[in-house]
C-alpha cells in the first residue's frame, strides 16, 4: 500500500463505520416504527369506544414524563396509548422515559414536559421552594406506601425500628414520615437513614440495611413472587393521613396556556384508567406488550394490577377526582413536622394548599 | 508469526478463563444469591434470550459513541492544531481545556438534559467531552516534538508554515494521536451509557437501569457485557487504524521489541 492509500484507509474506515452504524439506526427505528403502528384490537364495553380517530385531524405533541419505570401506576396511560383514544383527541403523546437524575417535577415545571407523574409528597415540596407543580389528576385514590422489613429479622413492628438503618431514596419526607409510624407504634422515632442509590429490596435482601420504604403494589409482590418473607407495615395504618399517590401534574403555566389540551388529554387518559379499573387483566396486557423489556416477568405485572386496579379509585367514584380534605391531611400533618423545607433551606408553617391541585380537567 | 502473536494474549486469556471459573463456582456455592451476583453462563444465557431486545439498544449506544467520538476527534485534532499554532493561543487556550476537566460531568449532565433534550444531541456531546480531551493533549505534544533538525530543513527550504504542518509536524504527531485516541475510545462507550443512564427514550444505559430497577441484575450484567465487548472492539479498530496509518511505527516498534 502506497502512503495515499494508507491516508483514505485510514479516514475512510472509520467514515465507513459511521455510515454502517446510522445505516443500522434508521433500519432499526423503521422496523420499530412499523411495528407500533400494528392494527389496534378495540375494546368493547367502554365508555370510550365511542372516542374514534379522524383520519384527517393533525395532531398536537404532549409529552408525559414518567416517574420511574413502566408499571401498573401507568397502566391506563398506555391503555389509552394502546387504544388511540389520545389520538382521537388529537393528541400525539410522547413519553418521556424516567430518569434518575431529573424528576418530572423539574421537567414539568422548566417546560420540557407538559404532564408529568408525580406524588403528593413531591407536589408539596416543589411549592414550598418555589417550583410549583399542579396535580390534576390523582391515578390512585389511597397511599400504598409500607414500610417493610425480612421476616428473619424479627423486627415484627415499627416500635422495633428504632435505632435501625433505614435505607431511603433521599427526600426530605422520608424521615418525618418514619419518625411518626415508629412513634406511632410505641418507639421513640429515632433510626438512621442512608440514602441508597440503589434497589431498596436488593439493599434489604442484602442485610446492608434494615428497612425500606416500598409499595404493597409492586415490591411486595414481587417479594412474595420470589419467596421472600416481609413484615409489612403499612404507613397509613401507623397515624400517617391516607393520601393521594401517584398523581397527574402538570404546570401552572401550561394551564393558563393550553387548558383546552389538557381537559382532552384528560378525557382520554380517564378513558385509560376507568378500561384499567375494571379490566386488570387485559389492561395489564396492554401494559406488558407496550414495554416488554420493562417486564421480564409478566406474572408481576398481572400480579400488581389485580391488586392496584380496585385501589386506583373507590366505588361510586369518578376516576382521578380530589377532595380538599384529604389535600389537607397530609401536607399540613408533613408541614407540621417541619419537614418541609424552603429554597434557602428553612422550614415552612403553612402552604396555600388549595393551589396545589385541581379537578377542572377531569369534568 | 500469527501464532506467536496469538501466543502473546494466552496469560491474559488464562487469567480470564481462571477467574470467571472461580466467580462461578463461587455464586454456584451458594455464597451468594443468584439474584444479587448471577453467574457467568447465566448472564450470557440470558444476553443470548434477549437478544432482540438488546441489539436495538446496542444500537443506539454504538450510534452515539461514534457519532461522538468522530466529534471529539475532530475537535482534538483542531484544538491540538490550534495550541500549535502560536505559544499566544496556546497559553490563552490551554488552562481552558484543562479546566474543562475539572467540570464534574455528573452534575453537568442533568443540566444537559434539561438544556438539549432526550434525543441523540445530549449524548454524543457527552461523548465527546469525554473523549476530545486526551486526544487534545497528545497531539499537540506529538506536534511540539517535532525533530528540530527537520523543521530547519523545511525552513531553509523556504516551506510555509502549513507545508510543516502537513509535511512534518502532522505525520511526526500521529503516534501520539493515536495513543490519545487508543485512551479516549477506551471511555466512548461508557460515556454514552453514561449519558443514557440520566436519561434516554432507548440505549444500554437505560435498558441497564430498567433492568435494575425491575429487579432482574442478570441483564445489567449482560448489558455490562456487551458494553465491554463494544469498547474493545472499538480500541480494536483503533489499533487496526493505527497498524494502517503508521507501518513505519509499528514496524520500528516491533523491531525495538
Amino acid at each position: 500500500m502506497n502512503t495515499r492509500a494508507r491516508l483514505f484507509a485510514s479516514i475512510g474506515i472509520p467514515v465507513l463505520l459511521i455510515i454502517v452504524v446510522v445505516g443500522a439506526f434508521i433500519w432499526q427505528q423503521r422496523a420499530a416504527g412499523s411495528g407500533t403502528t400494528g392494527p389496534i384490537q378495540p375494546v368493547s364495553g367502554s365508555v370510550c369506544s365511542s372516542l374514534k380517530s379522524s383520519a384527517s385531524q393533525s395532531l398536537t405533541t404532549m409529552r408525559l414524563a414518567l416517574d420511574w419505570t413502566p408499571n401498573t401506576n401507568h397502566t391506563g396511560i398506555y391503555v389509552a396509548l394502546n387504544q388511540g383514544w389520545y389520538r382521537a383527541e388529537g393528541i400525539d403523546l410522547q413519553l418521556l422515559p424516567y430518569s434518575a437524575n431529573v424528576t418530572p417535577d423539574v421537567l414539568v415545571s422548566s417546560g420540557k414536559a407538559d404532564v408529568g407523574v408525580g406524588f403528593t409528597e413531591g407536589i408539596v415540596d416543589d411549592a414550598a421552594v418555589n417550583q410549583p407543580v399542579v396535580s390534576i389528576a390523582a391515578i390512585a385514590q389511597h397511599n400504598t406506601s409500607a414500610l417493610v422489613t425480612l421476616a428473619s429479622s424479627g423486627l415484627t413492628r415499627p416500635r422495633d425500628l428504632d435505632g435501625k438503618i433505614y435505607g431511603g431514596f433521599g427526600a426530605a419526607y422520608e424521615g418525618p414520615v418514619v419518625g411518626e409510624v415508629i412513634k406511632n407504634d410505641g418507639g421513640k422515632g429515632q433510626f438512621k437513614n442512608v440514602t441508597l442509590n440503589v434497589d431498596a429490596m436488593q439493599a434489604l435482601e442484602s442485610h446492608r440495611i434494615d428497612f425500606v420504604w416500598v409499595y404493597q403494589g409492586w415490591e411486595v409482590i414481587q417479594a412474595q413472587r420470589d419467596g421472600i418473607k416481609l413484615n409489612v407495615f403499612p404507613i397509613t395504618s401507623y397515624g400517617i393521613p391516607d393520601y393521594y399517590t401517584p398523581n397527574l401534574i402538570t404546570s401552572p403555566a401550561e394551564i393558563q396556556q393550553k387548558p383546552a389540551l389538557l381537559h382532552k388529554f384528560m378525557t382520554a387518559t380517564s378513558c385509560g384508567y376507568e378500561y384499567a379499573r375494571t379490566h386488570p387483566h387485559e389492561a395489564a396486557q396492554m401494559l406488558i406488550n407496550a414495554a416488554k423489556s420493562a417486564f421480564p416477568d409478566p406474572g408481576l405485572v398481572i400480579a400488581s394490577q389485580a391488586y392496584l386496579s380496585p385501589r386506583y379509585v373507590d366505588p361510586g367514584r369518578k376516576w382521578g377526582m380530589q377532595d380538599a380534605a384529604v389535600w389537607h391531611g397530609y401536607p399540613q400533618f408533613i408541614i407540621n413536622t417541619g419537614g418541609v423545607a424552603d429554597a434557602s433551606g428553612k422550614p415552612i408553617h403553612s402552604l396555600n394548599i388549595d393551589a396545589l391541585y385541581t379537578n377542572q380537567f377531569l369534568t | 508469526m500469527k501464532l506467536r502473536r496469538l501466543a502473546a494474549y494466552g496469560p491474559a486469556f488464562v487469567l480470564v478463563a481462571a477467574l470467571l471459573m472461580l466467580w462461578e463456582l463461587y455464586v454456584r456455592a451458594g455464597q451468594v444469591s443468584t439474584r444479587i451476583l448471577p453467574t457467568p453462563t447465566a448472564i450470557v444465557q440470558a444476553l443470548l434470550n434477549n437478544w432482540d431486545i438488546i441489539s436495538g439498544h446496542t444500537i443506539q449506544t454504538l450510534l452515539e459513541t461514534v457519532l461522538g467520538m468522530a466529534a471529539a476527534t475532530l475537535l482534538g485534532l483542531l484544538l491540538a492544531i490550534m495550541l500549535d499554532i502560536s505559544s499566544w493561543v496556546r497559553r490563552a487556550i490551554y488552562p481552558l481545556l484543562i479546566t474543562s476537566q475539572t467540570i464534574p460531568i455528573i452534575a453537568l449532565a442533568p443540566l444537559l438534559l434539561i438544556w438539549m433534550g432526550y434525543g441523540l444531541n445530549s449524548k454524543v456531546l457527552l461523548v465527546a467531552l469525554y473523549c476530545f480531551f486526551p486526544i487534545a493533549v497528545a497531539c499537540a505534544d506529538g506536534l511540539a516534538s517535532a525533530e528540530p533538525e527537520m523543521l530547519n530543513l523545511l525552513k531553509s527550504m523556504r516551506a510555509s508554515r502549513w507545508q510543516i504542518l502537513w509535511l512534518v509536524r502532522l505525520p511526526g504527531a500521529m503516534p501520539a494521536f493515536f495513543s490519545g485516541l487508543r485512551i479516549a475510545v477506551t471511555y466512548s462507550v461508557t460515556g454514552a451509557i453514561f449519558g443514557e443512564y440520566v436519561g434516554a427514550q432507548q440505549g444500554l444505559g437505560l435498558y441497564m437501569q430498567t433492568s435494575f430497577n425491575s429487579g432482574v441484575i442478570v441483564l445489567v450484567f449482560a448489558a455490562i457485557l456487551v458494553t465491554a465487548v463494544l469498547s474493545l472492539l472499538l480500541f480494536g479498530l483503533v489499533t487496526l487504524l493505527e497498524r494502517i496509518a503508521l507501518p513505519w511505527y509499528h514496524a520500528a516498534g516491533a523491531r525495538a521489541r
